[in-house]
């Protein structure tokens, strides 16, 4: 089993991250991107034309922006959105992913391709997952033998 | 020095050598901490230290259920603040979060004023003791997708809330001091 440290330095953003990705174009109606959030019990939609990303929208920006206050729901997305939000590549270690997450205390991070395109999005939730079974059941499901893990995170 | 093992589901009081807990029969068959490998001090770190280690405090709201979801709602706005404990007669009944607010409330009620805490909170949470090994918390937060942990007392008072984010910070700043 690698050490925790040389993991996360080593393992690659595209190993851990899963295929989903809830997006919707800039023009939507905020109403509709809440909407879809609730449909797909996300707590993020990208903001997109294309594959070309223009921000986020988030769980935290429904509180902050629109939870009781006097806006136009019809309003596109883009009202409400962070803009130019700060990407990662697949090819960026967890670790990297790790720091910044908790530097800009972002819960979701777009990943964009060599070409800038919108291709995953890495959510912290994901990170946690990777990390609990990184020490797979050890805390639940001891092995006989406590020393006895699988010497790869993929168990071989 | 206590003997008494608590279940890490439900926080039950089971006895040494109990097979499963009396409460919520999770097997209580694997309980021990392994000892981390040598030279793996985050690993290390994460299965012997205590959730307390991560904790500020500055994250602790309670609500009672009988409260308007727009007084929360109110609360986040002006504190930036994502999650509230929702307690009754001293007990620990529920949890409201900004997944709770996007799943059951925006877009769907005009008045936010004649909604109570009780009819949108996510009932029975479960929670972590200051002194479980912060393994548990992330285990916790992994098998339900919660980013938010409440952490109790043995005798159910609040202590805070642990945000998944506080777990991230910790694994951060252990990568870089080791």
């Amino acid at each position: 089993m690698p050490s925790t440290e040389k993991l996360l330095k080593e393992k690659k953003i595209s190993e851990v991250v899963n295929a989903r990705l809830i997006h919707t174009p800039s023009s939507t109606p905020v109403k509709n991107a809440v909407e879809l959030m609730r449909r797909e019990s996300s707590a993020y939609v990208v903001v997109a034309d294309g594959k070309k990303i223009s921000g986020m929208f988030t769980e935290t920006d429904v509180i902050q922006k629109l939870l009781g206050r006097k806006v136009d729901w019809n309003a596109p997305i883009r009202d409400f959105m962070t803009k130019s939000p700060t990407v990662l590549h697949p090819g960026d270690s967890v670790g990297k992913a790790i720091d910044l997450m908790v530097e800009k205390m972002f819960y979701h991070v777009p990943l964009v391709d060599e070409r800038g395109e919108l291709v995953r999005i890495l959510s912290v939730r994901t990170l946690i997952r990777f990390l609990a079974e990184f020490y797979p059941g050890e805390v639940y499901n001891l092995p006989p033998d406590p020393h006895q893990v699988a010497d790869t995170a993929e168990g071989g | 020095m206590s003997t008494d093992v608590k279940c890490p589901f439900c926080g039950a009081d089971t006895l040494p050598g109990d097979e499963r807990c009396p409460r919520c029969f999770h097997s209580m068959m694997v309980r021990e901490i392994p000892h981390a490998r040598k030279g793996d001090a985050i690993h290390q770190a994460l299965l012997s230290r205590p959730v307390s280690d991560l904790l500020t405090g500055a994250d602790l709201l309670v609500c009672d259920p009988e409260d308007a979801v727009q007084k929360v709602v109110e609360i986040f706005q002006k504190e930036k603040k994502g999650c509230v404990l929702v307690y009754k007669n001293k007990k620990l009944v529920g949890i409201l979060s900004n997944r709770d607010l996007v799943l059951r409330v925006a877009g769907r009620f005009d008045d936010l004023s004649k909604i109570k805490v009780a009819e949108v909170m996510t009932p029975d949470p479960g929670f972590v003791h200051p002194e479980d090994p912060i393994a548990f918390a992330v285990n916790k937060m992994a098998m339900g997708g919660y980013r938010h942990v409440p952490v109790l007392r043995e005798d159910g008072t609040p202590v805070s809330i642990l945000l998944i984010m506080d777990v991230l910070r910790y694994l951060s700043q252990s990568k870089k001091s080791y």
